[in-house]
């Protein structure tokens, strides 16, 4: 247990430096910032407040930061030749990975709560209703789990992880599975969405639209989470095991 | 298998070990054995000592071939690394963290019971207490050098992989990490130590395995090794005013075994280095020529070592 603290924190540590955590989180108040702006004039202050919610926080902020903290979480170690400090321990590789996950999964949390919590405070200060912010809430805490579990791997094995992460946030997720409502369910994002929407009684145009042909569902969003850990964990520990712990040729 | 210790004492072998990276290959077919003192892993640059460092370390996956440690595959029993330390040629190092925490990292993940304790004086090994507190990302590449000796040492392994552990180090900090190696050496523990400084390796292991090419050129003593080299012709250039008067005086006396006379030089195969350097200046009073210099043409580590595979 030592180890995995050891492990989860040390990744933490390293996603949290000071540029990166800036940067993202400058990303993240960008929806708390256009909903207290234009909120107060707005004539449906929750819709605008949804809009950002669903259409910039849930749908590329969160998803960006949890593409850059995942991908780098093995995969800049293994880069950056730094993995032999993890690797080459008396750690189960599975430990070694599930613990690399949630240090990966923490810093999205915990740079996304600051978005989440300035758009709540946004939302409740222009709206008046302050449980608007469950849904972002428990959206975030999806959506790092998702991402976080599907693009460690990612990144593990591909150098332009984060291009790939953001391919297919702009490109599958924002275009074809928005057109095509049958691909609604392979989106990240919407299955955090799906928990989102379990939350609310009514549920807003902007929020229908997006779910596609993926119902409200709390326990069904974390399922699919839930497996999507338990692969990537699986296929992380098998990589660590039939892959290099550096990348190049060397001497 | 060309091991430097007995078969018994064999704590990590490999066997036909090969990797290549797409066409070029890094290490082909070697076969090797080490046990417990200090062993020099010599090579020049490009001779794939890191490549076979990192397949016996199980950092690396081989093309081909097996290894163990302590007759266990390390990627498939990691339980191994309880008792195997290395300190990679990478100058990467967690940055963001202080070499207290970088040594306690390893401490913990070693299941140490005073992680912090163990820290601490292995950091006092290296003569970084005063700065342990300071982050990597602040230090010298020799520092950085140090606490990685420091974090490869805290669980006190039995096996040692050193990758070029004296890069940066200054003379004084390289004298007390030579004395603390052959220490370990003497310890009874396996050292192995990879450089392509044959005076360095010289100075703490008295067995070496030799690469060159990928391949193994040599395994044996230092003093084998110096026996070898002493065998090789060494090619020098002569410049002076009269070369061809020179040559042949030079071939009269046995000094040289070819000589390929130029306009203003010739370029000797000295066989007798030492009476070669003791008489070319009074040979060239005796003959009337005069020497303008005498220089090395290929006495590189890699033509030593080229002409040891050559001769395999």
């Amino acid at each position: 247990m030592r180890s995995f603290a050891a492990i989860t924190v040390y990744t933490l540590r390293k996603l949290m430096n000071r540029k990166r955590v800036i940067g993202l989180i400058l990303l993240t108040a960008v929806p708390a910032a256009i909903v207290g702006l234009v909120g107060r004039r707005a004539a449906d202050s929750t819709e605008v407040f949804h809009g950002m919610a669903v259409g910039v926080l849930m749908a590329v902020v969160l998803p960006v930061i949890g593409i850059v903290n995942s991908s780098s979480a093995l995969g800049d170690e293994r880069r950056d030749h730094t993995l032999p400090y993890l690797s080459l321990k008396p750690v189960a590789r599975s430990l070694l990975v599930s613990a690399a996950l949630a240090g990966a999964v923490g810093a999205t949390l915990t740079i996304g709560a600051v978005g989440v919590g300035a758009l709540w405070v946004a939302g409740g200060l222009v709206s008046g209703d302050w449980s608007i912010g469950a849904g972002p809430a428990i959206g975030l805490v999806v959506i790092a789990l998702g991402y976080g579990a599907v693009f460690m791997p990612v990144g593990f094995l591909f150098k332009r992880s984060t291009l790939i992460g953001l391919l297919y946030v702009f490109f599958w997720e924002a275009v074809l599975a928005s057109a095509v409502t049958s691909l609604a369910a392979s989106s990240l994002w919407r299955i955090g969405l799906q928990a989102y929407a379990a939350t609310l009684d009514t549920l807003p145009r902007e929020l229908t639209d997006s779910l596609g042909n993926v119902s409200p569902s709390v326990g069904s969003a974390f399922l699919k989470v839930g497996v999507l850990v338990v692969v990537s964990v699986g296929l992380t520990t098998w990589l660590l095991r039939v892959r290099d712990h550096v990348v190049g040729s060397a001497d | 298998m060309n091991d430097v210790v007995t078969p018994s004492d064999l704590t990590v072998e490999a066997r036909d070990l090969s990797r290549w990276f797409g066409q070029k290959v890094a290490v082909s077919e070697v076969s090797c054995g080490f046990g417990p003192g200090v062993t020099g892993l010599l090579g020049p640059n490009g001779a794939g000592k890191t490549t076979l460092l990192r397949m016996l370390t199980g950092l690396v996956r081989p093309s081909a071939g097996t290894v163990t440690i302590l007759g266990t595959n390390p990627r498939t029993h990691p339980d191994v690394y309880a008792k195997v330390a290395l300190v990679p040629e990478d100058e990467h190092v967690p940055g963001f963290l202080s070499a207290k925490e970088f040594v306690r990292f390893n401490a913990t993940l070693q299941r140490l019971t005073d992680p912090m304790g163990a820290a601490l004086r292995a950091l006092d090994v290296v003569g970084l207490s005063d700065v342990a507190s300071r982050n990597l990302s602040t230090f010298s590449k020799g520092m950085r050098q140090r606490a990685k000796v420091a974090s490869a040492l805290v669980h006190d392994p039995d096996i040692i992989f050193l990758d070029e552990p004296l890069n940066g180090t200054d003379p004084v900090q390289r004298a007390r990490l030579i004395r603390l190696f052959v220490e370990l050496g003497e310890q009874g523990k396996t050292v192995i130590v990879s450089s392509h400084v044959l005076g360095e390796v010289e100075r703490m292991a008295d067995r070496v395995v030799a690469m060159v090419d990928g391949r193994l050129a040599g395994v044996g003593t230092i003093a084998a090794l110096r026996n070898a080299m002493s065998d090789i012709p060494r090619k020098l250039r002569v410049e002076c005013d009269r070369p061809r008067v020179l040559a042949g005086a030079l071939i009269e006396r046995g000094y040289v075994g070819g000589v390929d006379v130029q306009d203003d030089a010739l370029d000797v195969d000295v066989l007798d280095s030492d009476g070669f350097g003791k008489e070319i200046a009074s040979l060239a009073v005796d003959t009337g020529v005069r020497l303008v210099s005498v220089e090395p043409r290929d006495e590189s580590l890699e033509s030593t070592f080229r002409y040891l595979v050559g001769g395999r």
